[in-house]
């Protein structure tokens, strides 16, 4: 792939591509019979802005755009996948985050925002690490095979439940026993047809959750592995492809992935535990520092004067409310002395009747 | 005198938004001058290819790049600070105040301030024009400010406690009003400008209106 030099031409290239991209996406979009037709026209409408208004932007050459473009990529690929997944709310925060990139590289080609480039933006991961995202590019394609097939499947049960309707609709009006006969024979046809696809369907559909499962936990131990080479480990062996591949005829090897996924997560809530009875500990009484009697006198005094002026106030109701919170705050004062100070202080008899 | 030098044939002063300079075929020789608070905006066969930010004199091939060599090149000059106020008015908005008993007829006057926002934009708007001035873009806008500020100053006045004769008191809040609105209306940014801000000079009334109101409030 040619190195990325800026220049007028290179530049005019990348916000070309990207434009076109997003509005062929936007175009496809307007197909897509899964979604909300609001949640469709609202995310169209602000990609098409979006790309009209990177498509006028110009440059002036000297604008280092590259990590522009491929964040936008990036963003791209990402409502593609929201897209797979079917959660309006998902989807219309990643076409947000789309849009916003897209207003970024607007904002640097401009020059409103200046892109310096800085050494070591991208990290530098491992190798292990880069073939383990590698695996899991190819998982998630996967995962979008599964919903694809979902999808497709659903529509064609859609169509042969309209052709099954109308049959019905044709079997009602007809007269002619030959007739009837043969129409029974294509509904009856039909509908081992939809018993079959919609089998079919849930099948791809319970592949597509598991392939979402592992997705997720492999993806957060890749992370996590930047702190703990051991869970390099534990994803690799969880992104076994050829056997995530084979789940659609053999889902009992996913379920094993599945059962190491469920033993994971349990000796992560162990864990959990063992810190959070470690940090209670420490946070006991003879690490914390002990308030001196000199400072909580003075506290008392500062309430003190505070309750003397608040008297002053001319309406009752207000007085009943400050009354209120100094007793909250007399209560809590003689909690802490109780458990901190030797000597407690006597609690305040506030008059209210007056 | 370089008959390969561009530059901007009109006074550099802010009186011409944008000026549209022919160039003709590209080659080797020519150069470019951007003046002060003006961006060139290069068009190449017909369609914007770059921008220019101020400068000296530069040669555009070696410093742009040779892939335009040989193609025609049409260059905008388009003004990128804020563009001289332009003076707006709008009148006879017939107001029924049924709260105060109050019918007269207002209208309001002041200045707008605009910047270039999206240079592609201004051009293609004014693309048959080779040159345009602050009052050729005020023509424009004029009818934009008063489709925005006609209904404003009517919704600020109906039923409104404050009476015809201290109607200045709701400046404020009519020039936020228009300036919201503004800010927001697509025909405004079509024309590849933004408001940079807007002041109300006054308000006022009718005088026959008002002389029968404190007529009838002094009876």
């Amino acid at each position: 792939m040619k190195k990325y030099i800026p220049s007028v031409k290179s530049n005019n290239e990348l916000r070309d591509s990207m434009a076109a991209r997003i509005n062929e996406f936007a175009f496809k979009l307007r197909r897509n019979n899964f979604l909300s037709e609001a949640v469709i026209a609202d995310i169209c409408a602000d990609l098409e802005s979006a790309s009209n208004d990177l498509s006028a932007s110009l440059t002036t050459g000297r604008e280092n755009i590259e990590s522009c473009y491929n964040e936008c990529n990036e963003k791209l690929k990402a409502l593609e996948g929201e897209i797979s997944g079917g959660m309006d709310n998902r989807i219309l925060k990643a076409a947000e985050n789309l849009c916003f990139s897209v207003s970024y590289w607007q904002g640097v080609l401009s020059g409103r925002i200046e892109k310096r480039e800085s050494i070591g933006e991208d990290e530098k991961a491992s190798y292990a690490v880069k073939k383990l995202k590698d695996k899991l590019d190819v998982l998630r394609m996967l995962r979008s095979d599964f919903h694809q097939n979902e999808m497709r499947l659903e529509s064609e049960i859609q169509t042969l439940e309209k052709d099954i309707a109308e049959l019905d609709e044709k079997l009602l009006d007809e007269e002619n026993e030959r007739m009837m006969n043969h129409l029974f024979r294509k509904i009856s046809a039909s509908k081992s047809k939809v018993g079959l696809l919609n089998a079919r369907r849930n099948n791809y559909s319970a592949c597509f959750s598991i392939m979402d499962i592992i997705e997720s936990n492999v993806s957060e131990i890749i992370i996590a592995s930047k702190y703990s080479a051991e869970e390099l480990g534990k994803a690799k062996a969880m992104l076994n492809i050829e056997k995530l591949k084979n789940v659609l005829s053999d889902p009992d090897k996913a379920i094993a992935v599945l059962k190491t996924i469920e033993a994971d997560v349990m000796a992560l809530n162990e864990k959990e535990k063992a810190i959070d009875k470690k940090l209670f500990a420490i946070n006991g009484r003879g690490v914390t520092e002990e308030v001196g009697a000199e400072a909580a006198k003075y506290k008392q005094e500062l309430l003190n004067k505070k309750l003397n002026k608040n008297f002053a106030a001319s309406s009752v109701k207000e007085l009943d409310k400050i009354m209120a919170n100094t007793d909250k705050v007399n209560k809590t004062i003689l909690e802490f002395n109780d458990n901190t100070l030797e000597k407690p202080i006597d609690k305040l008899k506030l008059n209210t009747e007056d | 005198m370089n008959k390969y030098l561009i530059e901007c044939a009109t006074g550099t002063d802010g009186t011409a938004i944008m000026s549209q300079v022919k160039v003709g075929i590209l080659n080797k020789k020519h150069s470019i001058i951007v003046p002060k608070n003006y961006v060139a905006v290069c068009y190449i066969d017909e369609k914007p290819c770059f921008r220019i930010e101020p400068c000296g004199e530069t040669e555009i091939v070696s410093e742009y790049g040779k892939d335009y060599l040989g193609k025609s090149l049409t260059v905008f000059y388009v003004y990128s600070a804020p563009l001289a106020p332009m003076l707006y008015g709008f009148g006879n908005i017939q107001v029924n105040n049924e709260r105060l008993k109050e019918a007269y007829r207002v209208g309001a006057n002041g200045k707008l301030v605009a910047k270039v926002s999206d240079y592609v934009k201004l051009i293609s708007s004014f693309s048959a024009e080779k040159l345009l001035t602050v009052d050729m873009l005020r023509e424009k806008v004029l009818g934009i400010i008063k489709t925005i500020g006609v209904p404003v100053v009517s919704a600020c006045f109906v039923n409104t406690s404050v009476s015809v004769f201290e109607i200045s008191s709701m400046i404020e809040q009519i020039r936020d009003d228009i300036t919201a609105k503004l800010a927001h209306e697509p025909l405004f940014s079509g024309l590849g400008i933004m408001p940079v801000g807007i002041t109300i000079d006054g308000l006022f009334v009718n005088e026959d209106d008002l002389e029968t109101i404190r007529k009838r409030l002094n009876a």
